[in-house]
C-alpha cells in the first residue's frame, strides 16, 4: 500500500506530461502538484519502494527529513503550479515551460525520496538540467544569458557529484545511503560534494549563476529555485555527509568559514542592490550561507549533532516556504504594483523572515538557538549576525517597493488567491500554529528592520539617489569586462609556423568557439579541473 | 549440420545472400529488393534471438572452416560476441529502413544495398570471429564492404573522402595483419579465450609481446579513430547518412573498438596486458583522444563533421574501458559499446532529416528546427543528452561504470577528469544545438530540402528509425538493471571474463 | 588410366590442327579442345590428390630415354588453372575479335600456345622442357603481335629478342648439364647432381634465361610494352600463363632438382630481385596512366612475390612448415593467374566500349559496366591480398614463414607493396566510380563479361575458400580437412 503511494509521488508528474502531451492544457501543473502533497502528508514514514531492473537499480524511501522536505517543496510546487497554471502564458515562453516544469518536478521528487546515490543524482541532475528551461522562460537576452550561465555552472555541478560519487560508492561498496555512515569518506569526494552542492547552495564564489537567473526568469522558475530546488542541496549535505561517517570534523570548519563568508557576502552585496528580487536572491545566498555555517558546526560535533541537524532542516523548511512566497509576492507586485494587500502580505512575510515575534520565523531559530546552546560560540554569533543582516536585507527590499513604481497590467485573481493561501502558512510557520511565542530575542531584529526602513528613507532625504545608486551586476559581469579589457589589450600571437602548420594543424581547425556557453563554461572548466587536480594529487 | 555448428554460419549468411541476390536485381524492382532486405534482416533478429538465449545457457555455438593447413575461419559465439551481433542485427534492421526511406528515387540503390548487406556481413564476421585470423579477414572485408558505401554518390568529394578511408584503413590492416601473422608464428593458433591466451606462455619475450601488441592496436585504432589514427572519419561523412550511421554506431568504428577489447581481453588476457604495462598506453591514447574529439568538435559548424568528432571521442569509452584493470570498467566499456552505437545512429538519423527535410546541413541553420520537425529533434535530444551522459539515458550508465571501475582500480586520478572534462565538452557542443533547435527562431524560408506533403513532418520510413532508437537508448538506461538489457550482458561478459 | 597424361597436350594440339585447316568453325573446334582439355585436367588433379604422383612414358620408353610426361600437385594445380583461363578467355575472345579472319588466325596460334605451355608443365625432360619453352615463346609472339598496331609489332619483335635470348641461356645450361651428368631427366638428375663449378653454372645460366622470360626485375622491361599491347584474351594468358610458365620451372630447378647445389646467398639474391620487383612494379602500376599498363606492371609486382617465396623456402626446413609454404608459393601463383587474368579481359571490355583505357578518363564506368567494374574490384582484391582472396592466405603464409626463419626483411617489403597494390587498384576503382560519361551508354555484354566474372570469383572466393584443397594436392599426405559442418 505504502508502495502505491510512493510510486504515485513519484509517477504524477509523468502522468501530467502525458496529460500535458495529450491535451496541452496547462492544468496538468496542478494535476500532477496536489497528489503529491495528499501522499507527502498521508504516506508513513519509513514506507520504502525498491525497482531493481529500474536504471541501476533504484531504491526509494520516506523518511522523517524527506517528510520535511516532500512536504514543504509540494505545497511550493503546487502553489507554483497553479500561479503559473493560471497566469496568462507569454507567447514566447509558451512552449515547453510547462513541460520542463513537471521536469524539474519530477526530478525534485526522486531526489527527495531517493535511498541510494545514483537514484539521488538522477533527480538532482533531472531538477537542474530542466530547470535551465524555466529560467530561460522568458527568451529575453537578459533570461537568456542568465540561462547560460546557470546552465553552466549546474553542468560543473553536476560532474562534481556524478565524481564525488563514483569515489563514495567505490569507497563504500554500495549505492545506499544508509551504507556511508560506517566509512571513511575520501577527502576528494567531500570536496567534489562542497562543489557540487555547494553550486546549489550558492556558497560565496559559487553563487555567480544565482542573482542573474533570480532577476531574469519568470516568477514561477524563480519562487521553486529559491525554495525546493535551492533546498535540495541542503538535503545532498545531509545525505551524504552522515555526521556519523568518519573524516568529516575537519570539514566542519570549512563549511563553517565559507557559510560565514556566504552570509557577510550576501548581506553586503544585497543591500546595495537596487532591485527587490536581487535583494532576494542575496538574501538567499546569506541564509544559505548561515545554513552551511550551521551544518559545519554540526559535523564539528559529531555528538550534538543530530538535534542541530532537526532544528536546521526546520529552519531551512520555512525559509524555503517564506522564500518561494516572497517571491510569488513580488510577482504580483510586479503586476499590480503597490497594491495595499500586496505590500501587507509581502511585509508579513518580511517580518517572519526575520524572525520577528508572532511569527513562525520566530520559532524556528528559538528551535535553532536552543540546539546551538552547547559549545557553539560562533554559531550563536552567526546567528545573531544573520539576524540582523536579514533584518537589513528586508528593510532594503521593503523599500524597494514602496520606492519603485509598477504600472499596473495584469490583475488575475487565481494567481493571487493561491499566493494568499500560501501566505498564512508561510507567516506561521506550519509548525506549531497555535503556539505563540513572545520572545525578548526576536525584538532584535524588528527594530533592525524598522531602524533599518527609517533609516533608509532620511537617508535617501539627505541624500537622493544615493541609496538608489546601487548596481544589480554580479561578480560575473565584471570578470567578462575585466576579460574583455585584457583581450582587447594584449596582442594576439601571430607566429608563423609555416609548413609545419600547413601539415599539423588544418585550416579549419579552432575559429571562434560556437555558442555563448563557451566563455564561463571554458573558465569553470579550467577551475574545475585545476580542483580536482589539486584534490587528488597528494594521493 | 545440427544447430549448434551451423548457426553462427546461418547469421551470416541471412545477410550474405540477400546481398548478393540484390546485386543481382535491377534498379527499378523496389519491392522485391525491399522485401530481400527486410527479410534478410528478420531472419537474422530471429536467429540471434536464438543465439542470445543458447549463449545466455551455455550454449556452444561454432562453425569451423578450414582454409589453409592450420588457419581455420572459426566463427564463435560468446557472450561478447553476441553483444555485438544482437547490436548490428538490430540496428542493421532500422538502418536499412531509413536507408529505404532516405534513398526513395535514387540512383544505384541496388549496388548500395548490396554493399550495405555485405557491410553488415562483415560486421557480424567480426563479432563471431572465433579466432584472431578470423578477426582479420573480416576486418579486411569490411573494408571492402564500406568503400563503395563510402563513394556512394560518386562526386569529387565523396571519391576523395573514400580514397582517404581506404588510405586510412588499408595501412591499419596491413599493421593489424603483421601484429597477427607474428603473434601466430609465436604462440601458435590465436583462438579467442576468456582470460586470454597469452598469459600462460612464459616462454615469450615481453618486449616481443609489447611491439606485437602496438602493431595491433595501430591497425584496430585506425578503425577505431584513436587519435591521431582518426584522420579518415571526418572525411567519410561525406557518405550519406544511412551509411554515416551504420559506419559511426556499428560498423567500422564499432569494429575497431571491437577488436580491441578481443585483442586485450581474449588474447592477452587483461591481467597480463596490465602486467606488460600497455593497457597503461592504450589509456593514455584513449584519454587523449576522448578529449581531442570533444575539443575538435567544439569547432565544427557543419552538423555530421561535429558528429563525427564526437564519435571519435565517444569511441574511445570502449577502448578507455578496456584499458582499465577491473570488472565494473569492463562492464562500462562493453556496455557503451551498445550504448554508443545506438545513441550515435539516433543523432546520424536525425542529422540525415535535417538534410533531407530542410537542406539544413550546419548548425547555424538549425534555428528553430525543433518546431519545424519535433519528431526528429526530440530523438536528436534524447541521443545527444545520452552522449553528455545526463541519466536516464544510456550514455549515463555506460560513464558510470567507467567511472566507477575507475575509482575501484585506483585509476581515477586520470580517469575521471578525462570523463568529466569529456562530459563539459560535449554538453558545450551539444547544448547550443538543441538550444538552437528548439528555443531559436526558425527562419522564414528553410535551405532546401525536398518538400513533403503528408501528416507527419517526414517520410515515415525516416522518421521512425530515429524515434525508435532514440527510444531504445533511453530505455537501455532506464531499464539497465533489467535482464537481459545491454548491462546485464555487459555484466555477464566480465564476470565471465574474469570468471568471477 | 596414366595415358591420362597426354590428353591435355594433345587434344588442344588437334583443336589447332583443325581450325587451321577448318577455319570457318575455329570457334568450335577452339572451344571444343579448351572444354575437353580442361575435363581432363580436371581428372588429372582428381587422380594427382589420390594418388601423388602421376606419370607416363610415352610409348613404353624407359625414362631417360623417350619422352616421359610427369605430374605432380605443383604442374596439376598449375595445368587445371591453365586449362581454365585458357577456356574463359577463349570464350572471351570469340567475341571480342569482331572479324571471324581475326578468330582464324587466334585460335590455331593460342591452341598451340596451351600446348606447349601444358606440355612444359608435364615433361619431366630437360631437354623437352627446352623445346616447350622455345614453341611457348614464338606462339606467345605471335599472339603478341595479332594486335597489329605499330606498337604491338614492336613489342613483340621486343620480345621475340629477348624470348630467344632467355632460350638460349637456357639451352647452353642444358647442354652443360647433360655433359657433365649424362641425362636430362630430372627425377635421374635430382639423384646425381653434386655441388661443383659446373653445376653452378649451368644452374645459373638456365635460371638466368629462365628470369628473363619470367620477366623478373631488372629484366622486366620488356613486359610491360608487350603485355599491355597485345589484343586483351591474349594479354590474359601472358600474363596469367606464359610468365608463369617460366617460374615453374625456377621451381622446380631449384626446389627439386638442384637444392643440394644451392647456397642460401644465391637464394637470398632471387629474393632481392624479388623484392625490388614487389617495389619497382607496384609503383609503376601506381603510376600508369593505363589500364592494361598497369595489369602489365602489377604482373612484374606479383611475379616479384613469387621469388620472395624462393629464400624463405630453402630456409625453412623441409617438412610440415616448408610444406605449408610451398602450398601457399602455388595458391599465390594460381590466384595471380586467375585475378590477373580476369583483370586484363575486364580492361579490355572497357578498351573495347570506350576506345580507350586511360585510367583518368573512366569516370561512369561503375554506372555503364557495373559487371565489369565488379570484375576489376574482385580481380584487384586478389591483386592486393585482401581476404577472401587465395592471395591473403599465401601472403599470410609467406610472412608467418619469414618471421620463422628470421627473414624480417620480406615483411615491409610485402607490407609496402600491398599498400601499393591497394592504391593502384583503388585508383581505378575511384575513378571508375566517379562521374563521367567516358565509357558511353549502359550495355550488358554478357559473352565478354561472365568469363572475366569467372575467372575473378575463382580468384577471390573459390581459391580462398577451398585454398585448403590447394594444400592437399600439393602436399602429399597433408590432411586439410574441409568443411566440418
Amino acid at each position: 500500500m505504502n508502495e502505491i503511494a510512493l510510486s504515485l509521488v513519484l509517477l504524477s508528474p509523468f502522468v501530467a506530461i502525458a496529460v500535458l502531451l495529450a491535451t496541452s492544457t496547462r492544468w496538468c501543473l496542478v494535476l500532477a502538484t496536489a497528489p503529491v502533497l495528499a501522499a507527502a502528508l498521508m504516506v508513513p514514514v519509513g514506507s520504502t519502494l525498491e525497482l531493481g531492473w529500474l536504471l541501476l537499480g533504484v531504491h526509494f524511501t520516506l523518511d522523517a527529513t524527506g517528510q520535511l522536505f516532500l512536504v514543504f517543496s509540494s505545497l511550493v510546487w503546487l502553489v507554483a503550479g497553479i500561479y503559473a497554471a493560471a497566469s496568462p502564458a507569454d507567447p514566447r515562453a509558451r512552449q515547453g515551460f510547462e513541460l520542463l516544469f513537471l521536469l524539474t518536478l519530477a526530478g525534485n521528487l526522486i531526489l527527495i525520496l531517493a535511498a541510494d546515490m545514483v537514484t539521488f543524482y538522477v533527480g538532482f541532475a533531472l531538477m537542474g538540467l530542466a530547470g535551465y528551461g524555466m529560467v530561460i522562460g522568458r527568451r529575453s537576452q537578459r533570461a537568456r544569458r542568465a540561462g547560460h550561465i546557470y546552465i553552466a555552472f549546474t553542468l560543473v555541478g553536476e560532474l562534481a557529484l556524478f565524481s564525488a560519487l563514483l569515489i563514495l560508492v567505490a569507497a563504500a561498496d554500495s549505492r545506499l545511503f544508509a551504507d556511508l555512515s560506517g566509512i571513511t569518506l575520501p577527502p576528494v569526494a567531500v570536496g567534489l560534494l562542497l562543489l557540487g552542492f555547494g553550486i546549489k547552495v550558492a556558497l560565496p564564489g559559487l553563487h555567480l549563476w544565482l542573482p542573474s537567473a533570480y532577476t531574469a526568469a519568470p516568477i514561477v522558475a524563480v519562487a521553486v529555485l529559491s525554495g525546493p530546488m535551492m533546498k535540495a542541496g541542503l538535503l545532498g549535505w545531509l545525505r551524504f555527509l552522515p555526521a556519523e561517517a568518519d573524516g568529516l570534523m575537519e570539514w566542519g570548519p570549512v563549511l563553517m568559514l565559507l557559510g560565514a563568508a556566504g552570509l557577510v557576502l550576501g548581506v553586503w552585496l544585497g543591500l546595495v542592490q537596487r532591485e527587490p528580487r536581487a535583494v532576494l536572491a542575496y538574501s538567499s545566498i546569506a541564509k544559505m550561507g548561515l545554513i552551511t555555517a550551521l551544518f559545519g558546526g554540526a559535523l564539528k560535533s559529531p555528538a550534538e549533532a543530530a538535534p542541530v541537524a532537526a532544528a536546521l532542516v526546520l529552519f531551512a523548511m520555512h525559509h524555503l516556504l517564506v522564500k518561494s512566497a516572497l517571491f510569488l509576492g513580488v510577482g504580483e507586485w510586479e503586476k499590480r504594483g503597490r497594491a495595499r494587500w500586496v505590500m501587507a502580505g509581502l511585509g508579513l512575510l518580511a517580518l517572519t523572515m526575520i524572525g520577528a515575534p508572532l511569527t513562525g520565523g520566530a520559532l524556528v531559530k528559538q528551535g535553532l538557538g536552543t540546539a546551538i546552546a552547547g559549545d557553539f560560540g560562533v554559531l550563536s554569533a552567526l546567528l545573531t549576525l544573520s539576524a540582523i543582516g536579514t533584518a537589513l536585507l528586508m528593510a532594503r527590499f521593503m523599500w524597494l517597493l514602496t520606492r519603485k513604481v509598477v504600472r499596473p497590467t495584469l490583475t488575475d485573481s487565481i494567481p493571487a488567491a493561491a499566493w494568499l493561501v500560501l501566505l498564512p502558512v508561510a507567516f506561521l510557520g506550519p509548525f506549531t500554529p497555535f503556539v505563540i511565542t513572545l520572545e525578548v530575542a526576536g525584538m532584535l531584529p524588528l527594530g533592525v528592520f524598522l531602524l533599518g526602513l527609517a533609516g533608509m528613507s532620511w537617508l535617501n532625504a539627505r541624500w537622493p539617489g544615493l541609496w538608489a545608486r546601487g548596481r544589480s551586476g554580479d561578480a560575473l559581469t565584471a570578470l567578462n569586462r575585466v576579460l574583455q579589457h585584457a583581450r582587447r589589450r594584449l596582442p594576439t600571437p601571430q607566429i608563423q609556423y609555416g609548413r609545419l602548420q600547413v601539415a599539423l594543424i588544418r585550416p579549419e581547425t579552432l575559429p571562434a568557439p560556437q555558442g555563448t556557453l563557451a566563455g564561463p563554461g571554458l573558465l569553470w572548466l579550467a577551475l574545475f579541473l585545476g580542483l580536482l587536480a589539486a584534490t587528488l594529487l597528494p594521493h | 549440420m545440427s544447430l549448434s555448428n551451423s548457426l553462427p554460419l546461418l547469421i551470416l549468411l541471412s545477410s550474405l545472400l540477400p546481398g548478393l541476390a540484390i546485386f543481382l536485381l535491377r534498379e527499378e524492382s523496389f519491392r522485391l529488393r525491399t522485401a530481400l532486405n527486410l527479410f534478410g534482416a528478420s531472419v537474422k533478429l530471429i536467429l540471434v534471438g536464438v543465439m542470445i538465449w543458447g549463449v545466455f545457457h551455455e550454449q556452444v555455438y561454432e562453425t569451423r572452416w578450414t582454409l589453409a593447413p592450420g588457419l581455420d575461419l572459426v566463427l564463435h559465439a560468446d557472450a561478447l560476441s553476441v553483444l555485438f551481433v544482437s547490436l548490428s542485427t538490430l540496428l542493421w534492421l532500422v538502418t536499412t529502413v531509413y536507408a529505404i526511406g532516405y534513398l526513395e528515387d535514387s540512383p544505384h540503390r541496388s549496388r548500395f544495398f548490396g554493399f550495405f548487406s555485405l557491410c553488415v556481413t562483415a560486421t557480424v564476421g567480426l563479432a563471431l570471429a572465433g579466432n584472431l585470423f578470423t578477426f582479420v579477414v573480416f576486418y579486411e572485408f569490411l573494408t571492402l564492404a564500406t568503400y563503395p558505401l563510402v563513394a556512394h554518390k560518386g562526386t569529387p568529394e565523396a571519391i576523395r573522402g573514400a580514397r582517404i578511408y581506404l588510405a586510412y584503413t588499408l595501412a591499419g590492416g596491413m599493421a593489424l595483419l603483421i601484429g597477427a601473422v607474428w603473434l601466430r608464428t609465436l604462440a601458435g593458433p590465436l583462438d579467442f579465450v576468456q582470460g586470454g591466451i597469452l598469459g600462460g606462455m612464459d616462454h615469450l619475450d615481453p618486449w616481443t609481446l609489447r611491439w606485437i601488441f602496438l602493431l595491433l592496436i595501430v591497425g584496430l585504432g585506425v578503425k577505431a579513430a584513436l587519435v591521431p589514427l582518426h584522420g579518415w572519419l571526418p572525411q567519410a561523412m561525406v557518405a550519406p547518412a544511412p551509411v554515416s550511421a551504420l559506419l559511426h554506431a556499428v560498423a567500422v568504428v564499432k569494429a575497431g573498438a571491437f577488436g580491441i577489447v578481443r585483442v586485450v581481453y581474449d588474447v592477452y588476457g587483461v591481467e597480463f596486458a596490465a602486467s606488460l604495462g600497455v593497457l597503461a598506453l592504450l589509456g593514455a591514447a584513449a584519454a587523449v583522444t576522448i578529449i581531442y574529439g570533444s575539443v575538435k568538435a567544439l569547432s565544427q559548424d557543419n552538423l555530421k563533421k561535429r558528429l563525427a568528432y564526437s564519435t571519435v571521442s565517444q569511441v574511445s569509452y570502449i577502448a578507455l574501458g578496456t584499458a582499465i584493470l577491473g570488472p565494473l570498467a569492463t562492464v562500462g566499456g562493453m556496455v557503451h559499446l551498445v550504448h554508443q552505437g545506438v545513441m550515435k545512429i539516433t543523432l546520424f538519423f536525425a542529422a540525415g532529416n535535417y538534410a533531407e527535410a530542410l537542406g539544413v546541413h550546419r548548425v547555424s541553420e538549425m534555428d528553430g528546427v525543433g518546431r519545424r520537425m519535433p519528431g526528429t529533434t526530440l530523438a536528436f535530444t534524447i541521443g545527444a543528452l545520452g552522449m553528455i551522459g545526463i541519466p536516464p539515458v544510456a550514455g549515463f550508465v555506460s560513464k558510470w561504470y567507467l567511472g566507477l571501475g575507475a575509482a575501484e582500480s585506483g585509476a581515477a586520478l586520470w580517469v575521471l577528469p578525462v570523463l568529466v572534462g569529456s562530459s563539459l565538452l560535449n554538453a558545450a557542443y551539444f547544448l547550443p544545438i538543441l538550444y538552437r533547435a528548439w528555443f531559436g527562431q526558425p527562419p522564414a524560408k528553410w535551405p532546401g530540402g525536398h518538400t513533403h506533403a503528408g501528416r507527419w513532418e517526414i517520410n515515415q520510413a525516416l522518421l521512425w528509425p530515429p524515434l525508435l532508437t532514440a527510444g531504445l537508448a533511453l530505455a537501455a538506461g532506464l531499464f539497465a538493471a533489467a535482464p537481459y538489457s545491454p548491462l546485464e550482458w555487459a555484466r555477464l561478459i566480465a564476470e565471465r571474463e574474469y570468471s568471477l | 588410366m596414366n595415358n591420362l597424361l597426354a590428353l591435355p597436350v594433345v587434344l588442344p594440339l588437334l583443336g589447332s590442327l583443325l581450325a587451321l585447316v577448318w577455319p570457318r568453325r575455329a570457334d568450335w573446334a577452339g572451344l571444343g579442345a579448351s572444354v575437353a582439355a580442361f575435363v581432363a585436367a580436371g581428372h588429372i588433379g582428381a587422380e594427382v590428390m589420390r594418388n601423388a604422383t602421376l606419370e607416363l612414358a610415352v610409348g613404353g620408353w624407359a625414362p631417360g630415354l623417350g619422352i616421359a610426361l610427369r605430374a605432380d600437385g605443383l604442374s596439376a594445380s598449375l595445368l587445371l588453372m591453365s586449362t581454365l583461363v585458357a577456356l574463359a578467355a577463349g570464350l572471351y575472345a570469340t567475341t571480342y575479335f569482331a572479324e571471324a579472319q581475326k578468330r582464324a588466325d587466334f585460335w590455331p596460334l593460342w591452341l598451340l600456345m596451351i600446348t606447349a605451355l601444358h606440355a612444359l608443365l608435364l615433361s619431366g625432360d630437360l631437354f623437352n622442357i627446352y623445346v616447350t619453352l622455345e614453341l611457348l615463346g614464338l606462339a606467345a609472339v605471335a599472339l603478341a603481335a595479332l594486335g597489329g598496331s605499330r606498337a604491338a609489332l614492336q613489342a613483340a619483335v621486343r620480345y621475340l629478342t629477348v624470348g630467344l635470348l632467355g632460350s638460349l641461356a637456357f639451352l647452353t645450361g642444358v647442354g652443360l648439364i647433360y655433359a657433365g651428368y649424362g641425362t636430362l631427366d630430372m627425377v635421374m638428375l635430382a639423384g646425381r647432381v653434386d655441388a661443383e663449378p659446373a653445376t653452378w653454372v649451368a644452374l645459373a645460366l638456365m635460371t638466368a634465361g629462365l628470369l628473363i622470360k619470367s620477366a623478373l626485375f631488372p629484366m622486366h622491361f620488356w613486359l610491360p610494352s608487350a603485355h599491355a599491347n597485345a589484343p586483351a584474351p591474349v594479354s590474359a594468358a601472358l600474363s596469367a600463363l606464359v610468365v608463369k610458365a617460366a617460374f615453374y620451372l625456377v621451381l622446380r630447378l631449384w626446389l627439386d632438382v638442384f637444392d643440394v647445389a644451392l647456397s642460401q646467398a644465391s637464394a637470398g639474391l632471387l629474393g632481392l630481385l624479388g623484392a625490388s620487383a614487389v617495389i619497382w612494379g607496384s609503383w609503376q602500376a601506381y603510376r600508369a596512366e593505363r589500364l592494361k599498363l598497369l595489369a602489365a606492371y602489377s604482373t612484374v609486382a606479383q611475379i616479384g612475390y613469387l621469388f620472395l617465396f624462393i629464400p624463405v623456402l630453402l630456409a625453412t626446413e623441409p617438412g610440415e612448415a616448408r610444406d605449408l609454404l610451398f602450398g601457399a608459393l602455388v595458391l599465390f601463383a594460381l590466384t595471380h593467374g586467375f585475378s590477373k587474368s580476369a583483370f586484363f579481359l575486364g580492361a579490355g571490355v572497357i578498351l573495347h566500349r570506350a576506345g580507350h583505357d586511360r585510367i583518368a578518363e573512366l569516370g561512369g564506368t561503375a554506372r555503364a559496366l557495373p559487371v565489369t567494374t565488379f570484375v576489376l574490384a574482385l580481380a584487384g582484391i586478389a591483386l592486393i591480398g585482401l581476404p577472401p582472396s587465395g592471395t591473403f592466405l599465401a601472403k599470410w603464409q609467406l610472412m608467418t614463414s619469414a618471421i620463422a626463419a628470421g627473414q624480417w626483411l620480406w615483411i615491409p617489403v610485402i607490407a609496402i607493396g600491398t599498400l601499393l597494390a591497394g592504391a593502384y587498384v583503388f585508383r581505378v576503382l575511384g575513378h571508375a566510380f566517379g562521374p563521367g560519361e567516358g565509357v558511353g551508354p549502359s550495355l550488358a555484354w554478357a559473352r565478354a563479361e561472365l568469363p572475366a566474372l569467372l575467372l575473378a570469383l575463382v580468384a577471390t572466393a573459390v581459391l580462398g575458400l577451398g585454398a585448403a584443397q590447394v594444400w592437399t594436392m600439393v602436399v602429399p599426405g597433408s590432411n586439410a580437412e574441409g568443411v566440418s559442418l
